[in-house]
């Protein structure tokens, strides 16, 4: 079953129905949805997997409270046992040593969204262990927090105390509430039909002109993944449940690290609350801290301390985007690389200034470092793009030695439209309207509320035409979520 | 240790990490009073107060602590 799809609408429609003509228990109600959507997107097998998950790490965290002479063994246990279910089933690294079972074992499916739930869980589990969080008792609320249908398919990967609290809340219906959640849910249909497929349709098939594809394709998984996490969050806010945001006008950041911090948000903080700080409160870390203030000064000590952490992040990051070094590389090495190389010239700026050399910023700079971190992120994602790592190599460097390529690829722009120019002219509308949509959210301003102010006839006027791009945009059905495979 | 002795231990791990004589902090102040006080700084921060003060700050701690005064407050409950 695809997420934009009747059976998905109808299902989201019955669950809202019901969800709001009963007064008590209302959480039942989101947990029977989940199971529906996780078996219709997973089908029956894949279930094994997710139950594994949840009972493992509900009674671990339950144990945890109660016999906390073993609460490192408990944690230790259900951390191996699920980060090896998830590597088993993401990356099959078990290929080889079971290779005899491994058609058995494919006969189950892999749940989708395994990498998201898995690391929800293993959030709550680590919360319990540090004592932020209580366990929950009943079994039931511990599979809801992990299947919980909108983040099912893409995340945001939620905290426990942020997410689970509002399941339990009373929800009545709100007129205002679900007519905000109905435009957010219309601008991410917006965004993945009339942008993203439009882009994987036309322009990233155009042979012999690989700049173009290189160029485009960030913004294409931009559209798709900004506008899955869209109809999952107005999906979720009609219910009147508030996940964390996943992203903030990432393509308008001045550096890779704000990127980063604009980009997919809630991996960057699982990273950092659940790896990076762990690691760096460490004895082991704190010695190898001390060790290299003495021998490199207070501030490059510190630094390189900070650096050694981020860069197992960063590995963590790019394995967790798939399998191999062309992950491991593109999404993860090259952008720990970037960052150390923007720390160290903004510490050099910074003491430029302190010295009174440094002038102002003007709009112009601070476009040119938008740019600059757009094509710094373009070159991360021709790893993600290319099928292996030796062919990614391979398109670097025919650029490089033929530069006729990237002539050739300008000069070629117009040739993209010949397929279909009205769908891709609203491709090219949709791609502005995005810019202009993410100015405001760049801001932290909230686009529905500024709509909201305008008057009556504006307000249609917008709506309509977004309903209008989408409904042309439909002759063709929806292509599968790109950041679903994780 | 009285609160005023905390902040005052407070003033100088502050000043010192990140490198400003001017820093000044209440109960209310938190990353975004602080130009430089990141996520990456937060960490070393905390390090530095567990160093100052002999005491060690739980990982839920360390990603909770909304401002200066809930820091504040723990350090006192540990140093009792």
């Amino acid at each position: 079953m695809g997420m934009i799809s009747y059976r998905s609408m109808l299902i989201v429609i019955c669950s809202l129905i019901v969800f709001f003509n009963i007064k008590k228990r209302q959480w039942i109600v989101l947990l029977l949805t989940s199971l529906i959507v996780f078996v219709a997107f997973s089908g029956i097998g894949a279930a094994v997997y997710a139950l594994i998950t949840i009972v493992t790490v509900h009674l671990a965290a339950n144990l945890m409270k109660k016999y906390p002479a073993y609460k490192k063994k408990l944690l230790i246990g259900t951390l191996v046992i699920n980060f090896a279910l998830l590597a088993g089933l993401r990356y099959t690294l078990f290929e080889d040593v079971f290779s005899f079972y491994l058609d058995e074992i494919k006969t189950f499916a892999v749940p989708i969204g395994i990498s998201y739930y898995t690391f929800q869980m293993m959030s709550y589990l680590l919360d319990c262990y540090w004592e932020v969080t209580e366990p929950e008792k009943n079994i039931f609320k511990t599979a809801l927090f992990c299947l919980y249908f909108p983040l099912l398919l893409s995340g945001p990967i939620c905290r426990y105390d942020k997410l689970a609290p509002q399941f339990y809340e009373e929800h009545r219906f709100d007129y205002h509430r679900v007519s905000y959640g109905l435009i957010r849910v219309a601008y991410g249909l917006f965004e993945k039909l009339v942008v993203a497929d439009r882009l994987d349709a036309n322009i990233l098939d155009v042979p012999n002109m690989i700049l173009i594809p290189i160029l485009i394709f960030p913004l294409q998984l931009y559209a798709d993944f900004d506008g899955c996490m869209n109809i999952i969050m107005g999906v979720s806010e009609c219910f009147g449940i508030v996940p964390e945001e996943n992203f903030r006008a990432p393509f308008y950041a001045k550096t890779i690290q704000e990127f980063w911090q604009r980009w997919h948000i809630t991996l960057g903080v699982w990273m950092k609350n659940y790896i990076m700080y762990p690691l760096l409160k460490s004895e082991r870390f704190i010695r190898i801290g001390e060790k290299l203030k003495a021998r490199f000064g207070k501030k490059t000590g510190k630094q390189l301390t900070t650096w050694t952490a981020t860069l197992v992040v960063w590995i963590c990051t790019g394995i967790w985007h798939g399998k191999g070094i062309k992950f491991v590389f593109g999404q993860g090495l090259w952008f720990w690389l970037v960052i150390v190389i923007e720390q160290i010239a903004e510490s050099r700026s910074k003491k430029r200034s302190a010295k009174g050399e440094q002038k102002a910023d003007s709009r112009i700079i601070n476009g040119l470092r938008v740019i600059r971190t757009y094509l710094l992120y373009c070159f991360g994602t021709i790893f993600f793009q290319a099928p292996t790592f030796p062919e990614a190599i391979g398109w670097i460097t025919s650029m490089v030695k033929d530069p006729y390529i990237i002539v050739n690829s300008i000069v070629h722009i117009p040739s993209i439209f010949i397929n279909d120019f009205y769908l891709d002219a609203l491709a090219l509308i949709g791609l502005a309207v995005m810019a202009a949509v993410d100015v405001f959210r760049y801001r932290g301003e909230c686009v529905r509320d500024l709509l909201h102010k305008k008057n009556y006839a504006f307000r249609l006027a917008c709506y309509w035409l977004m309903s209008a791009m989408i409904i042309l945009s439909l002759n063709q059905s929806a292509q599968e979520f790109l950041y679903s495979q994780f | 240790m009285t609160r005023e002795d905390v902040y005052e231990k407070l003033h100088e791990v502050f000043r010192d990490i990140f490198d400003d004589d001017t820093i000044e902090l209440n109960d209310e102040t938190t990353a975004d009073d602080i130009e430089d006080w990141d996520s990456l700084e937060h960490i070393n921060l905390i390090i530095a107060v567990e160093n100052k003060f002999g005491i060690k700050f739980g990982m839920g701690e360390v990603t909770t602590m909304k401002n200066v005064g809930e820091m504040a407050d723990i350090i006192l409950e540990r140093a009792k």
